[in-house]
């Protein structure tokens, strides 16, 4: 593949997650304005908006564009691989956080969607990325995958007697991570769980925690090498 | 001996040693230790967290402070934020860290917030006792050197180690050298705040790390010392940082500091099973004695069902048999498996129905029965009235002044006591049991069983320590309400405490009158009473705003409780309870006093005869229970108990008189609470809505018994 056809996907993608992003806050966007957003190293042209529109991904209601279901669709997949693409960099690889955005921005373009499912089941299909933005949901999701076991999981999947060590607190609430971090919930905690009900009751470090449902859903561990006993 | 924190603390030149350290670490048991017996609790302004101060005993020069457990200095609660606001104030401190030596990491995370503001700690590695149980090892005299602090271990409840830990106040003060290196925007960003604060009552850096992780909160508590420009500043500057990072600042201050724990946790904290003594031997039966704890709670039951004549016919107090299987448990069962069982789905709910029917019978039988009666006919009955109504009559010859005190709805003969001689015994014996189960560490373990149900109805599981309380006392526990931590939780328990949590007062003749007609009858009332809680609940979950707060709660091991430690804890609450309640019920009384002068309690009586004759078919008499029972519960409920036992009232009808009685409005002392927590609006609101709410479901139960031809 030659480099500027690289480059206008590239470019389309960009335009197709940018609209997704707007829409995600409801918010619309003028094509005027749309050609003034600096997106990275991208700068959006009225060609490729043309082009866009062409392929069916773009369509423009009273003076705004919009995506078509075509282009949701699209943009989607995109937004998905951007985002688990973030998590992998964060929680996974501790990539330090400034360079996190730029090599997501790379990695997205070139993740194919089964990758992006292999990516999201090994992390346990989290729900958020680390800026709290939700992931579109794959199809890997809705199904128990079993050809890759999971390295990350929800705490919530683990059995009594299992342990894990935390690898992220995928948490929409500042408050639920921070609150957690100060009772030493943090990653790199091995913890074990010892009962799932009524309510979750987890040891690490000497002391005990009891957390609900919810709490537990949304801390997410690494299972890889833990002990089976239960 | 009550004093208000805030006057006691204006000197600025007092010298104190300031408790701190996380919860159950044994911070009170050295406190008691260092004061002696007199120590004083006032309420944190604003706030019903409790704050005890006492003198030193070995220099009365200097006073100790015991601040509520934390988990870190950057507040996440109403307690964490006292004891940092205690930490920031302008007196002398010297900082007294109470630490559990087996969870040295979490001892050490507050050691190094303390190091960062800059503050002289002294650090007592306590509960030695149960780190070396569990095969852990620490160095204090290793911990002491890395930290530059004198560091003594300790075994607070045994009196090990306090002598040296006396001695340690002494020496030379230093601050811990601790160093956080945190990431260098984080960094860039502590040295610009610092330059713009001004001089403050804790180290710069510490100030600005408190703007880093919450910028909202420090402004807050330093707003007034460094002007509101300057805190704008600091915030604009802690919000760009923010930008620069997906994590809150404050998680990520954490993890920086965490990572420097752990390495000094390397070269002083050592955990090794082998070295534990026994606690792992005992780990390897733990499934036999769990067999063990399922036949003893087995037994108890069928004890329940079938004994109970058996063993009176023997001449035993059926109490007795439930204390002997909860002594058991506690003496035998290792604490590591009790605590299993605690919160176990099963085990646990029947643990929890044993607790409270041991706790109902010890209230009801020797406080509600016993002290009572003591109190009342005795203390009121014989020695406090009538020398005082003799008195009144020569002294004062108009009638009102002598009703007024003596009268039938009389300050003395009903507000004082009904205050003291009823309330005050029950409250008592109430308190004694909950600071046993507090201080063993059962409570929070409680909240894991509650939790699910509580969700339900908008709460988490903590909710269900105010309504365990209720069944002491409903005007407490609508007080205790506070511990939650949203307005929405607050505002469903305080409905729910004021709508169908029997006061034990009230519970005590409940539990007679259903003992003397059916099973079906008590089966009834508890059962529809419970329904409408639970129906009550989940609606008003549905209908208020907001977000229930997450349950997350520490459960510290079971531990032996200290019997002088609930002693001093009760007479704390008794103290609290005379000062907030006792004026409530002698308002009240003065206000039926007037009623009742103006002819307005007679004409209720005969308003709301239709509803009592035609609605929930009962008789014309029990008008006036209700009437009386809007002013006092217990009353109301002991009104329909005379009718009962004269025979007028059929189980159906006290089925009825039951459900609504229970439902009604809340005594007035409650109601008083009510307002003084959510205001006039709510209160009234909430006593609108239960009034008739009590009086359909007490028609509604009516008819379907009479159109069912239930007889119960």
């Amino acid at each position: 593949m030659n480099d500027d056809k690289t480059r206008s996907l590239e470019l389309l993608d960009e335009v197709l997650s940018v609209l997704y992003e707007k829409s995600e806050r409801n918010e619309k966007v003028t094509p005027g304005e749309l050609l003034r957003v600096k997106h990275g190293e991208y700068v959006f042209t009225e060609a490729l908006l043309d082009s866009a529109a062409q392929a069916g991904y773009l369509d423009q209601a009273n003076g705004m564009v919009e995506l078509t279901p075509a282009g949701r669709r699209q943009a989607q997949t995109i937004v998905r691989c951007a985002r688990l693409a973030e998590r992998l960099l964060v929680d996974v690889l501790h990539v330090r956080d400034d360079l996190v955005e730029p090599s997501a921005c790379r990695l997205e373009h070139s993740l194919t969607e089964e990758v992006a499912d292999s990516i999201c089941t090994l992390l346990g299909h989290p729900k958020t990325c680390p800026h709290g933005h939700v992931i579109p949901p794959g199809e890997c999701c809705g199904r128990a995958s079993t050809e890759i076991r999971p390295i990350v999981k929800q705490l919530s999947a683990l059995r009594p007697g299992e342990e894990g060590t935390v690898a992220y607190v995928g948490s929409r609430y500042h408050s639920r991570l921070t609150r957690l971090a100060g009772l030493g919930l943090m990653p790199g905690q091995i913890v074990q769980v010892k009962q799932v009900r009524p309510s979750f009751v987890i040891s690490y470090g000497e002391m005990e925690l009891a957390l609900e449902k919810d709490v537990a859903d949304e801390i997410y561990v690494g299972v890889s090498g833990n002990r089976h006993d239960a | 001996m009550h004093d208000s924190f805030t006057t006691n603390t204006r000197t600025e030149n007092e010298r104190a040693i300031v408790l701190v350290g996380n919860p159950n670490v044994g911070k009170s048991v050295v406190f008691s230790y260092l004061t002696g017996r007199y120590a004083s609790v006032s309420n944190y302004p604003g706030t019903t967290v409790d704050v005890m101060r006492g003198k030193l005993l070995h220099d009365g020069g200097r006073v100790v402070i015991d601040t509520p457990g934390v988990n870190t200095l950057h507040p996440q609660s109403m307690d964490e934020r006292v004891t940092r606001d205690i930490l920031l104030s302008p007196f002398d401190r010297l900082v007294l860290q109470v630490a559990d030596a087996k969870n040295l990491r979490r001892g050490l995370t507050i050691t190094t917030e303390l190091a960062e503001m800059g503050l002289p700690v002294v650090l007592d590695l306590n509960l030695m006792d149960e780190a070396r149980r569990r095969g852990v090892r620490v160095s204090g005299s290793a911990l002491s050197a890395k930290l530059g602090i004198p560091v003594v271990e300790t075994v607070a409840v045994e009196k090990t180690g306090l002598k040296q830990l006396e001695k340690a106040l002494d020496a030379k003060r230093s601050i811990p050298k601790i160093h956080v290196e945190y990431p260098p925007e984080i960094e860039s960003a502590i040295s610009r705040i610092s330059e713009i604060l001004p001089d403050l009552t804790i180290d710069k850096r510490g100030a600005a790390l408190m703007f880093l992780a919450d910028p909202g909160d420090a402004s807050e508590s330093f707003g007034e010392r460094i002007g509101s420009g300057r805190a704008e500043q600091a915030k604009r500057i802690a919000d760009d940082v923010q930008a620069m990072f997906s994590h809150p600042l404050g998680y990520i201050i954490g993890v920086s500091r965490s990572r420097v724990v752990d390495s000094m946790l390397d070269t002083v904290y050592v955990k090794n099973p082998a070295l534990s003594g026994g606690d792992g031997e005992r780990e390897a039966r733990v499934d036999l004695r769990y067999a063990a704890v399922i036949v003893a709670l087995a037994s108890a039951i069928l004890y329940l069902l079938f004994g109970a004549a058996t063993l009176s016919a023997w001449g035993l107090h059926p109490l007795l048999l439930h204390v002997i299987v909860l002594l058991v448990l506690v003496l035998v069962v290792p604490y590591a498996t009790l605590a299993k069982v605690t919160t176990h789905h099963v085990l646990g709910a029947v643990l929890l129905l044993e607790i409270l029917y041991v706790t109902y019978q010890f209230v009801g039988v020797i406080g509600a029965g016993i002290l009572v009666d003591l109190m009342k006919d005795g203390l009121f009955g014989r020695i406090v009235i009538p020398p005082l109504s003799r008195w009144l009559d020569g002294a004062v010859p108009a009638s009102l002044v002598r009703d007024l005190f003596v009268g039938d709805y009389g300050l003395v003969s009903m507000g004082l006591t009904y205050a003291i001689a009823i309330v005050l015994p029950i409250v008592t014996t109430f308190f004694l049991a909950f600071g046993l189960l507090e201080d063993s560490g059962y409570l929070p373990r409680l909240s894991v069983i509650a939790d699910r149900v509580m969700r339900r109805m908008g709460l988490n599981g903590k909710a269900v320590l105010p309504m365990v309380l209720g069944l002491g006392c409903d005007t407490m526990a609508t007080l205790t309400t506070r511990i939650l931590e949203s307005k929405k939780e607050r505002r469903i328990a305080t409905i729910l405490l004021a709508l169908g949590i029997p006061c034990s007062a009230q519970l005590g003749v409940i539990m007679a009158m259903a003992a003397g007609s059916s099973v079906a009858c008590a089966a009834t009332v508890f059962g529809v009473v419970a329904l409408q809680l639970f129906l009550v609940g989940s609606l008003s979950n549905r209908l208020l705003k907001g977000r229930s707060t997450d349950f997350i709660v520490e459960l510290p091991p079971l531990r032996a409780p200290q019997i002088a430690n609930i002693w001093l804890k009760t007479i704390h609450r008794l103290a609290w309870f005379l000062r907030e309640a006792v004026p409530l019920f002698l308002i009240g009384t003065l206000i039926l006093f007037i009623l009742d002068r103006a002819g307005m309690i007679s004409l209720m009586e005969r308003v709301t005869q239709p509803v009592v004759k035609g609605m929930l078919g009962l008789p014309t008499e029990s008008t006036v229970a209700f009437v009386v029972g809007f002013f006092r519960r217990d009353y109301g409920a002991a009104g329909l108990y005379d009718l009962f036992s004269e025979g007028k009232l059929s189980a159906n009808q006290i089925a009825v008189s039951m459900v609504v009685i229970t439902l009604f409005v809340p005594c007035i002392a409650q109601f008083f609470v009510m307002i003084k927590e959510r205001g006039w609006r709510e209160a009234f609101l909430i006593a609108g809505f239960i009034l008739p709410f009590a009086i359909l479901i007490g028609t509604l139960l009516n008819v379907f018994l009479r159109l069912t031809g239930i007889e119960l």
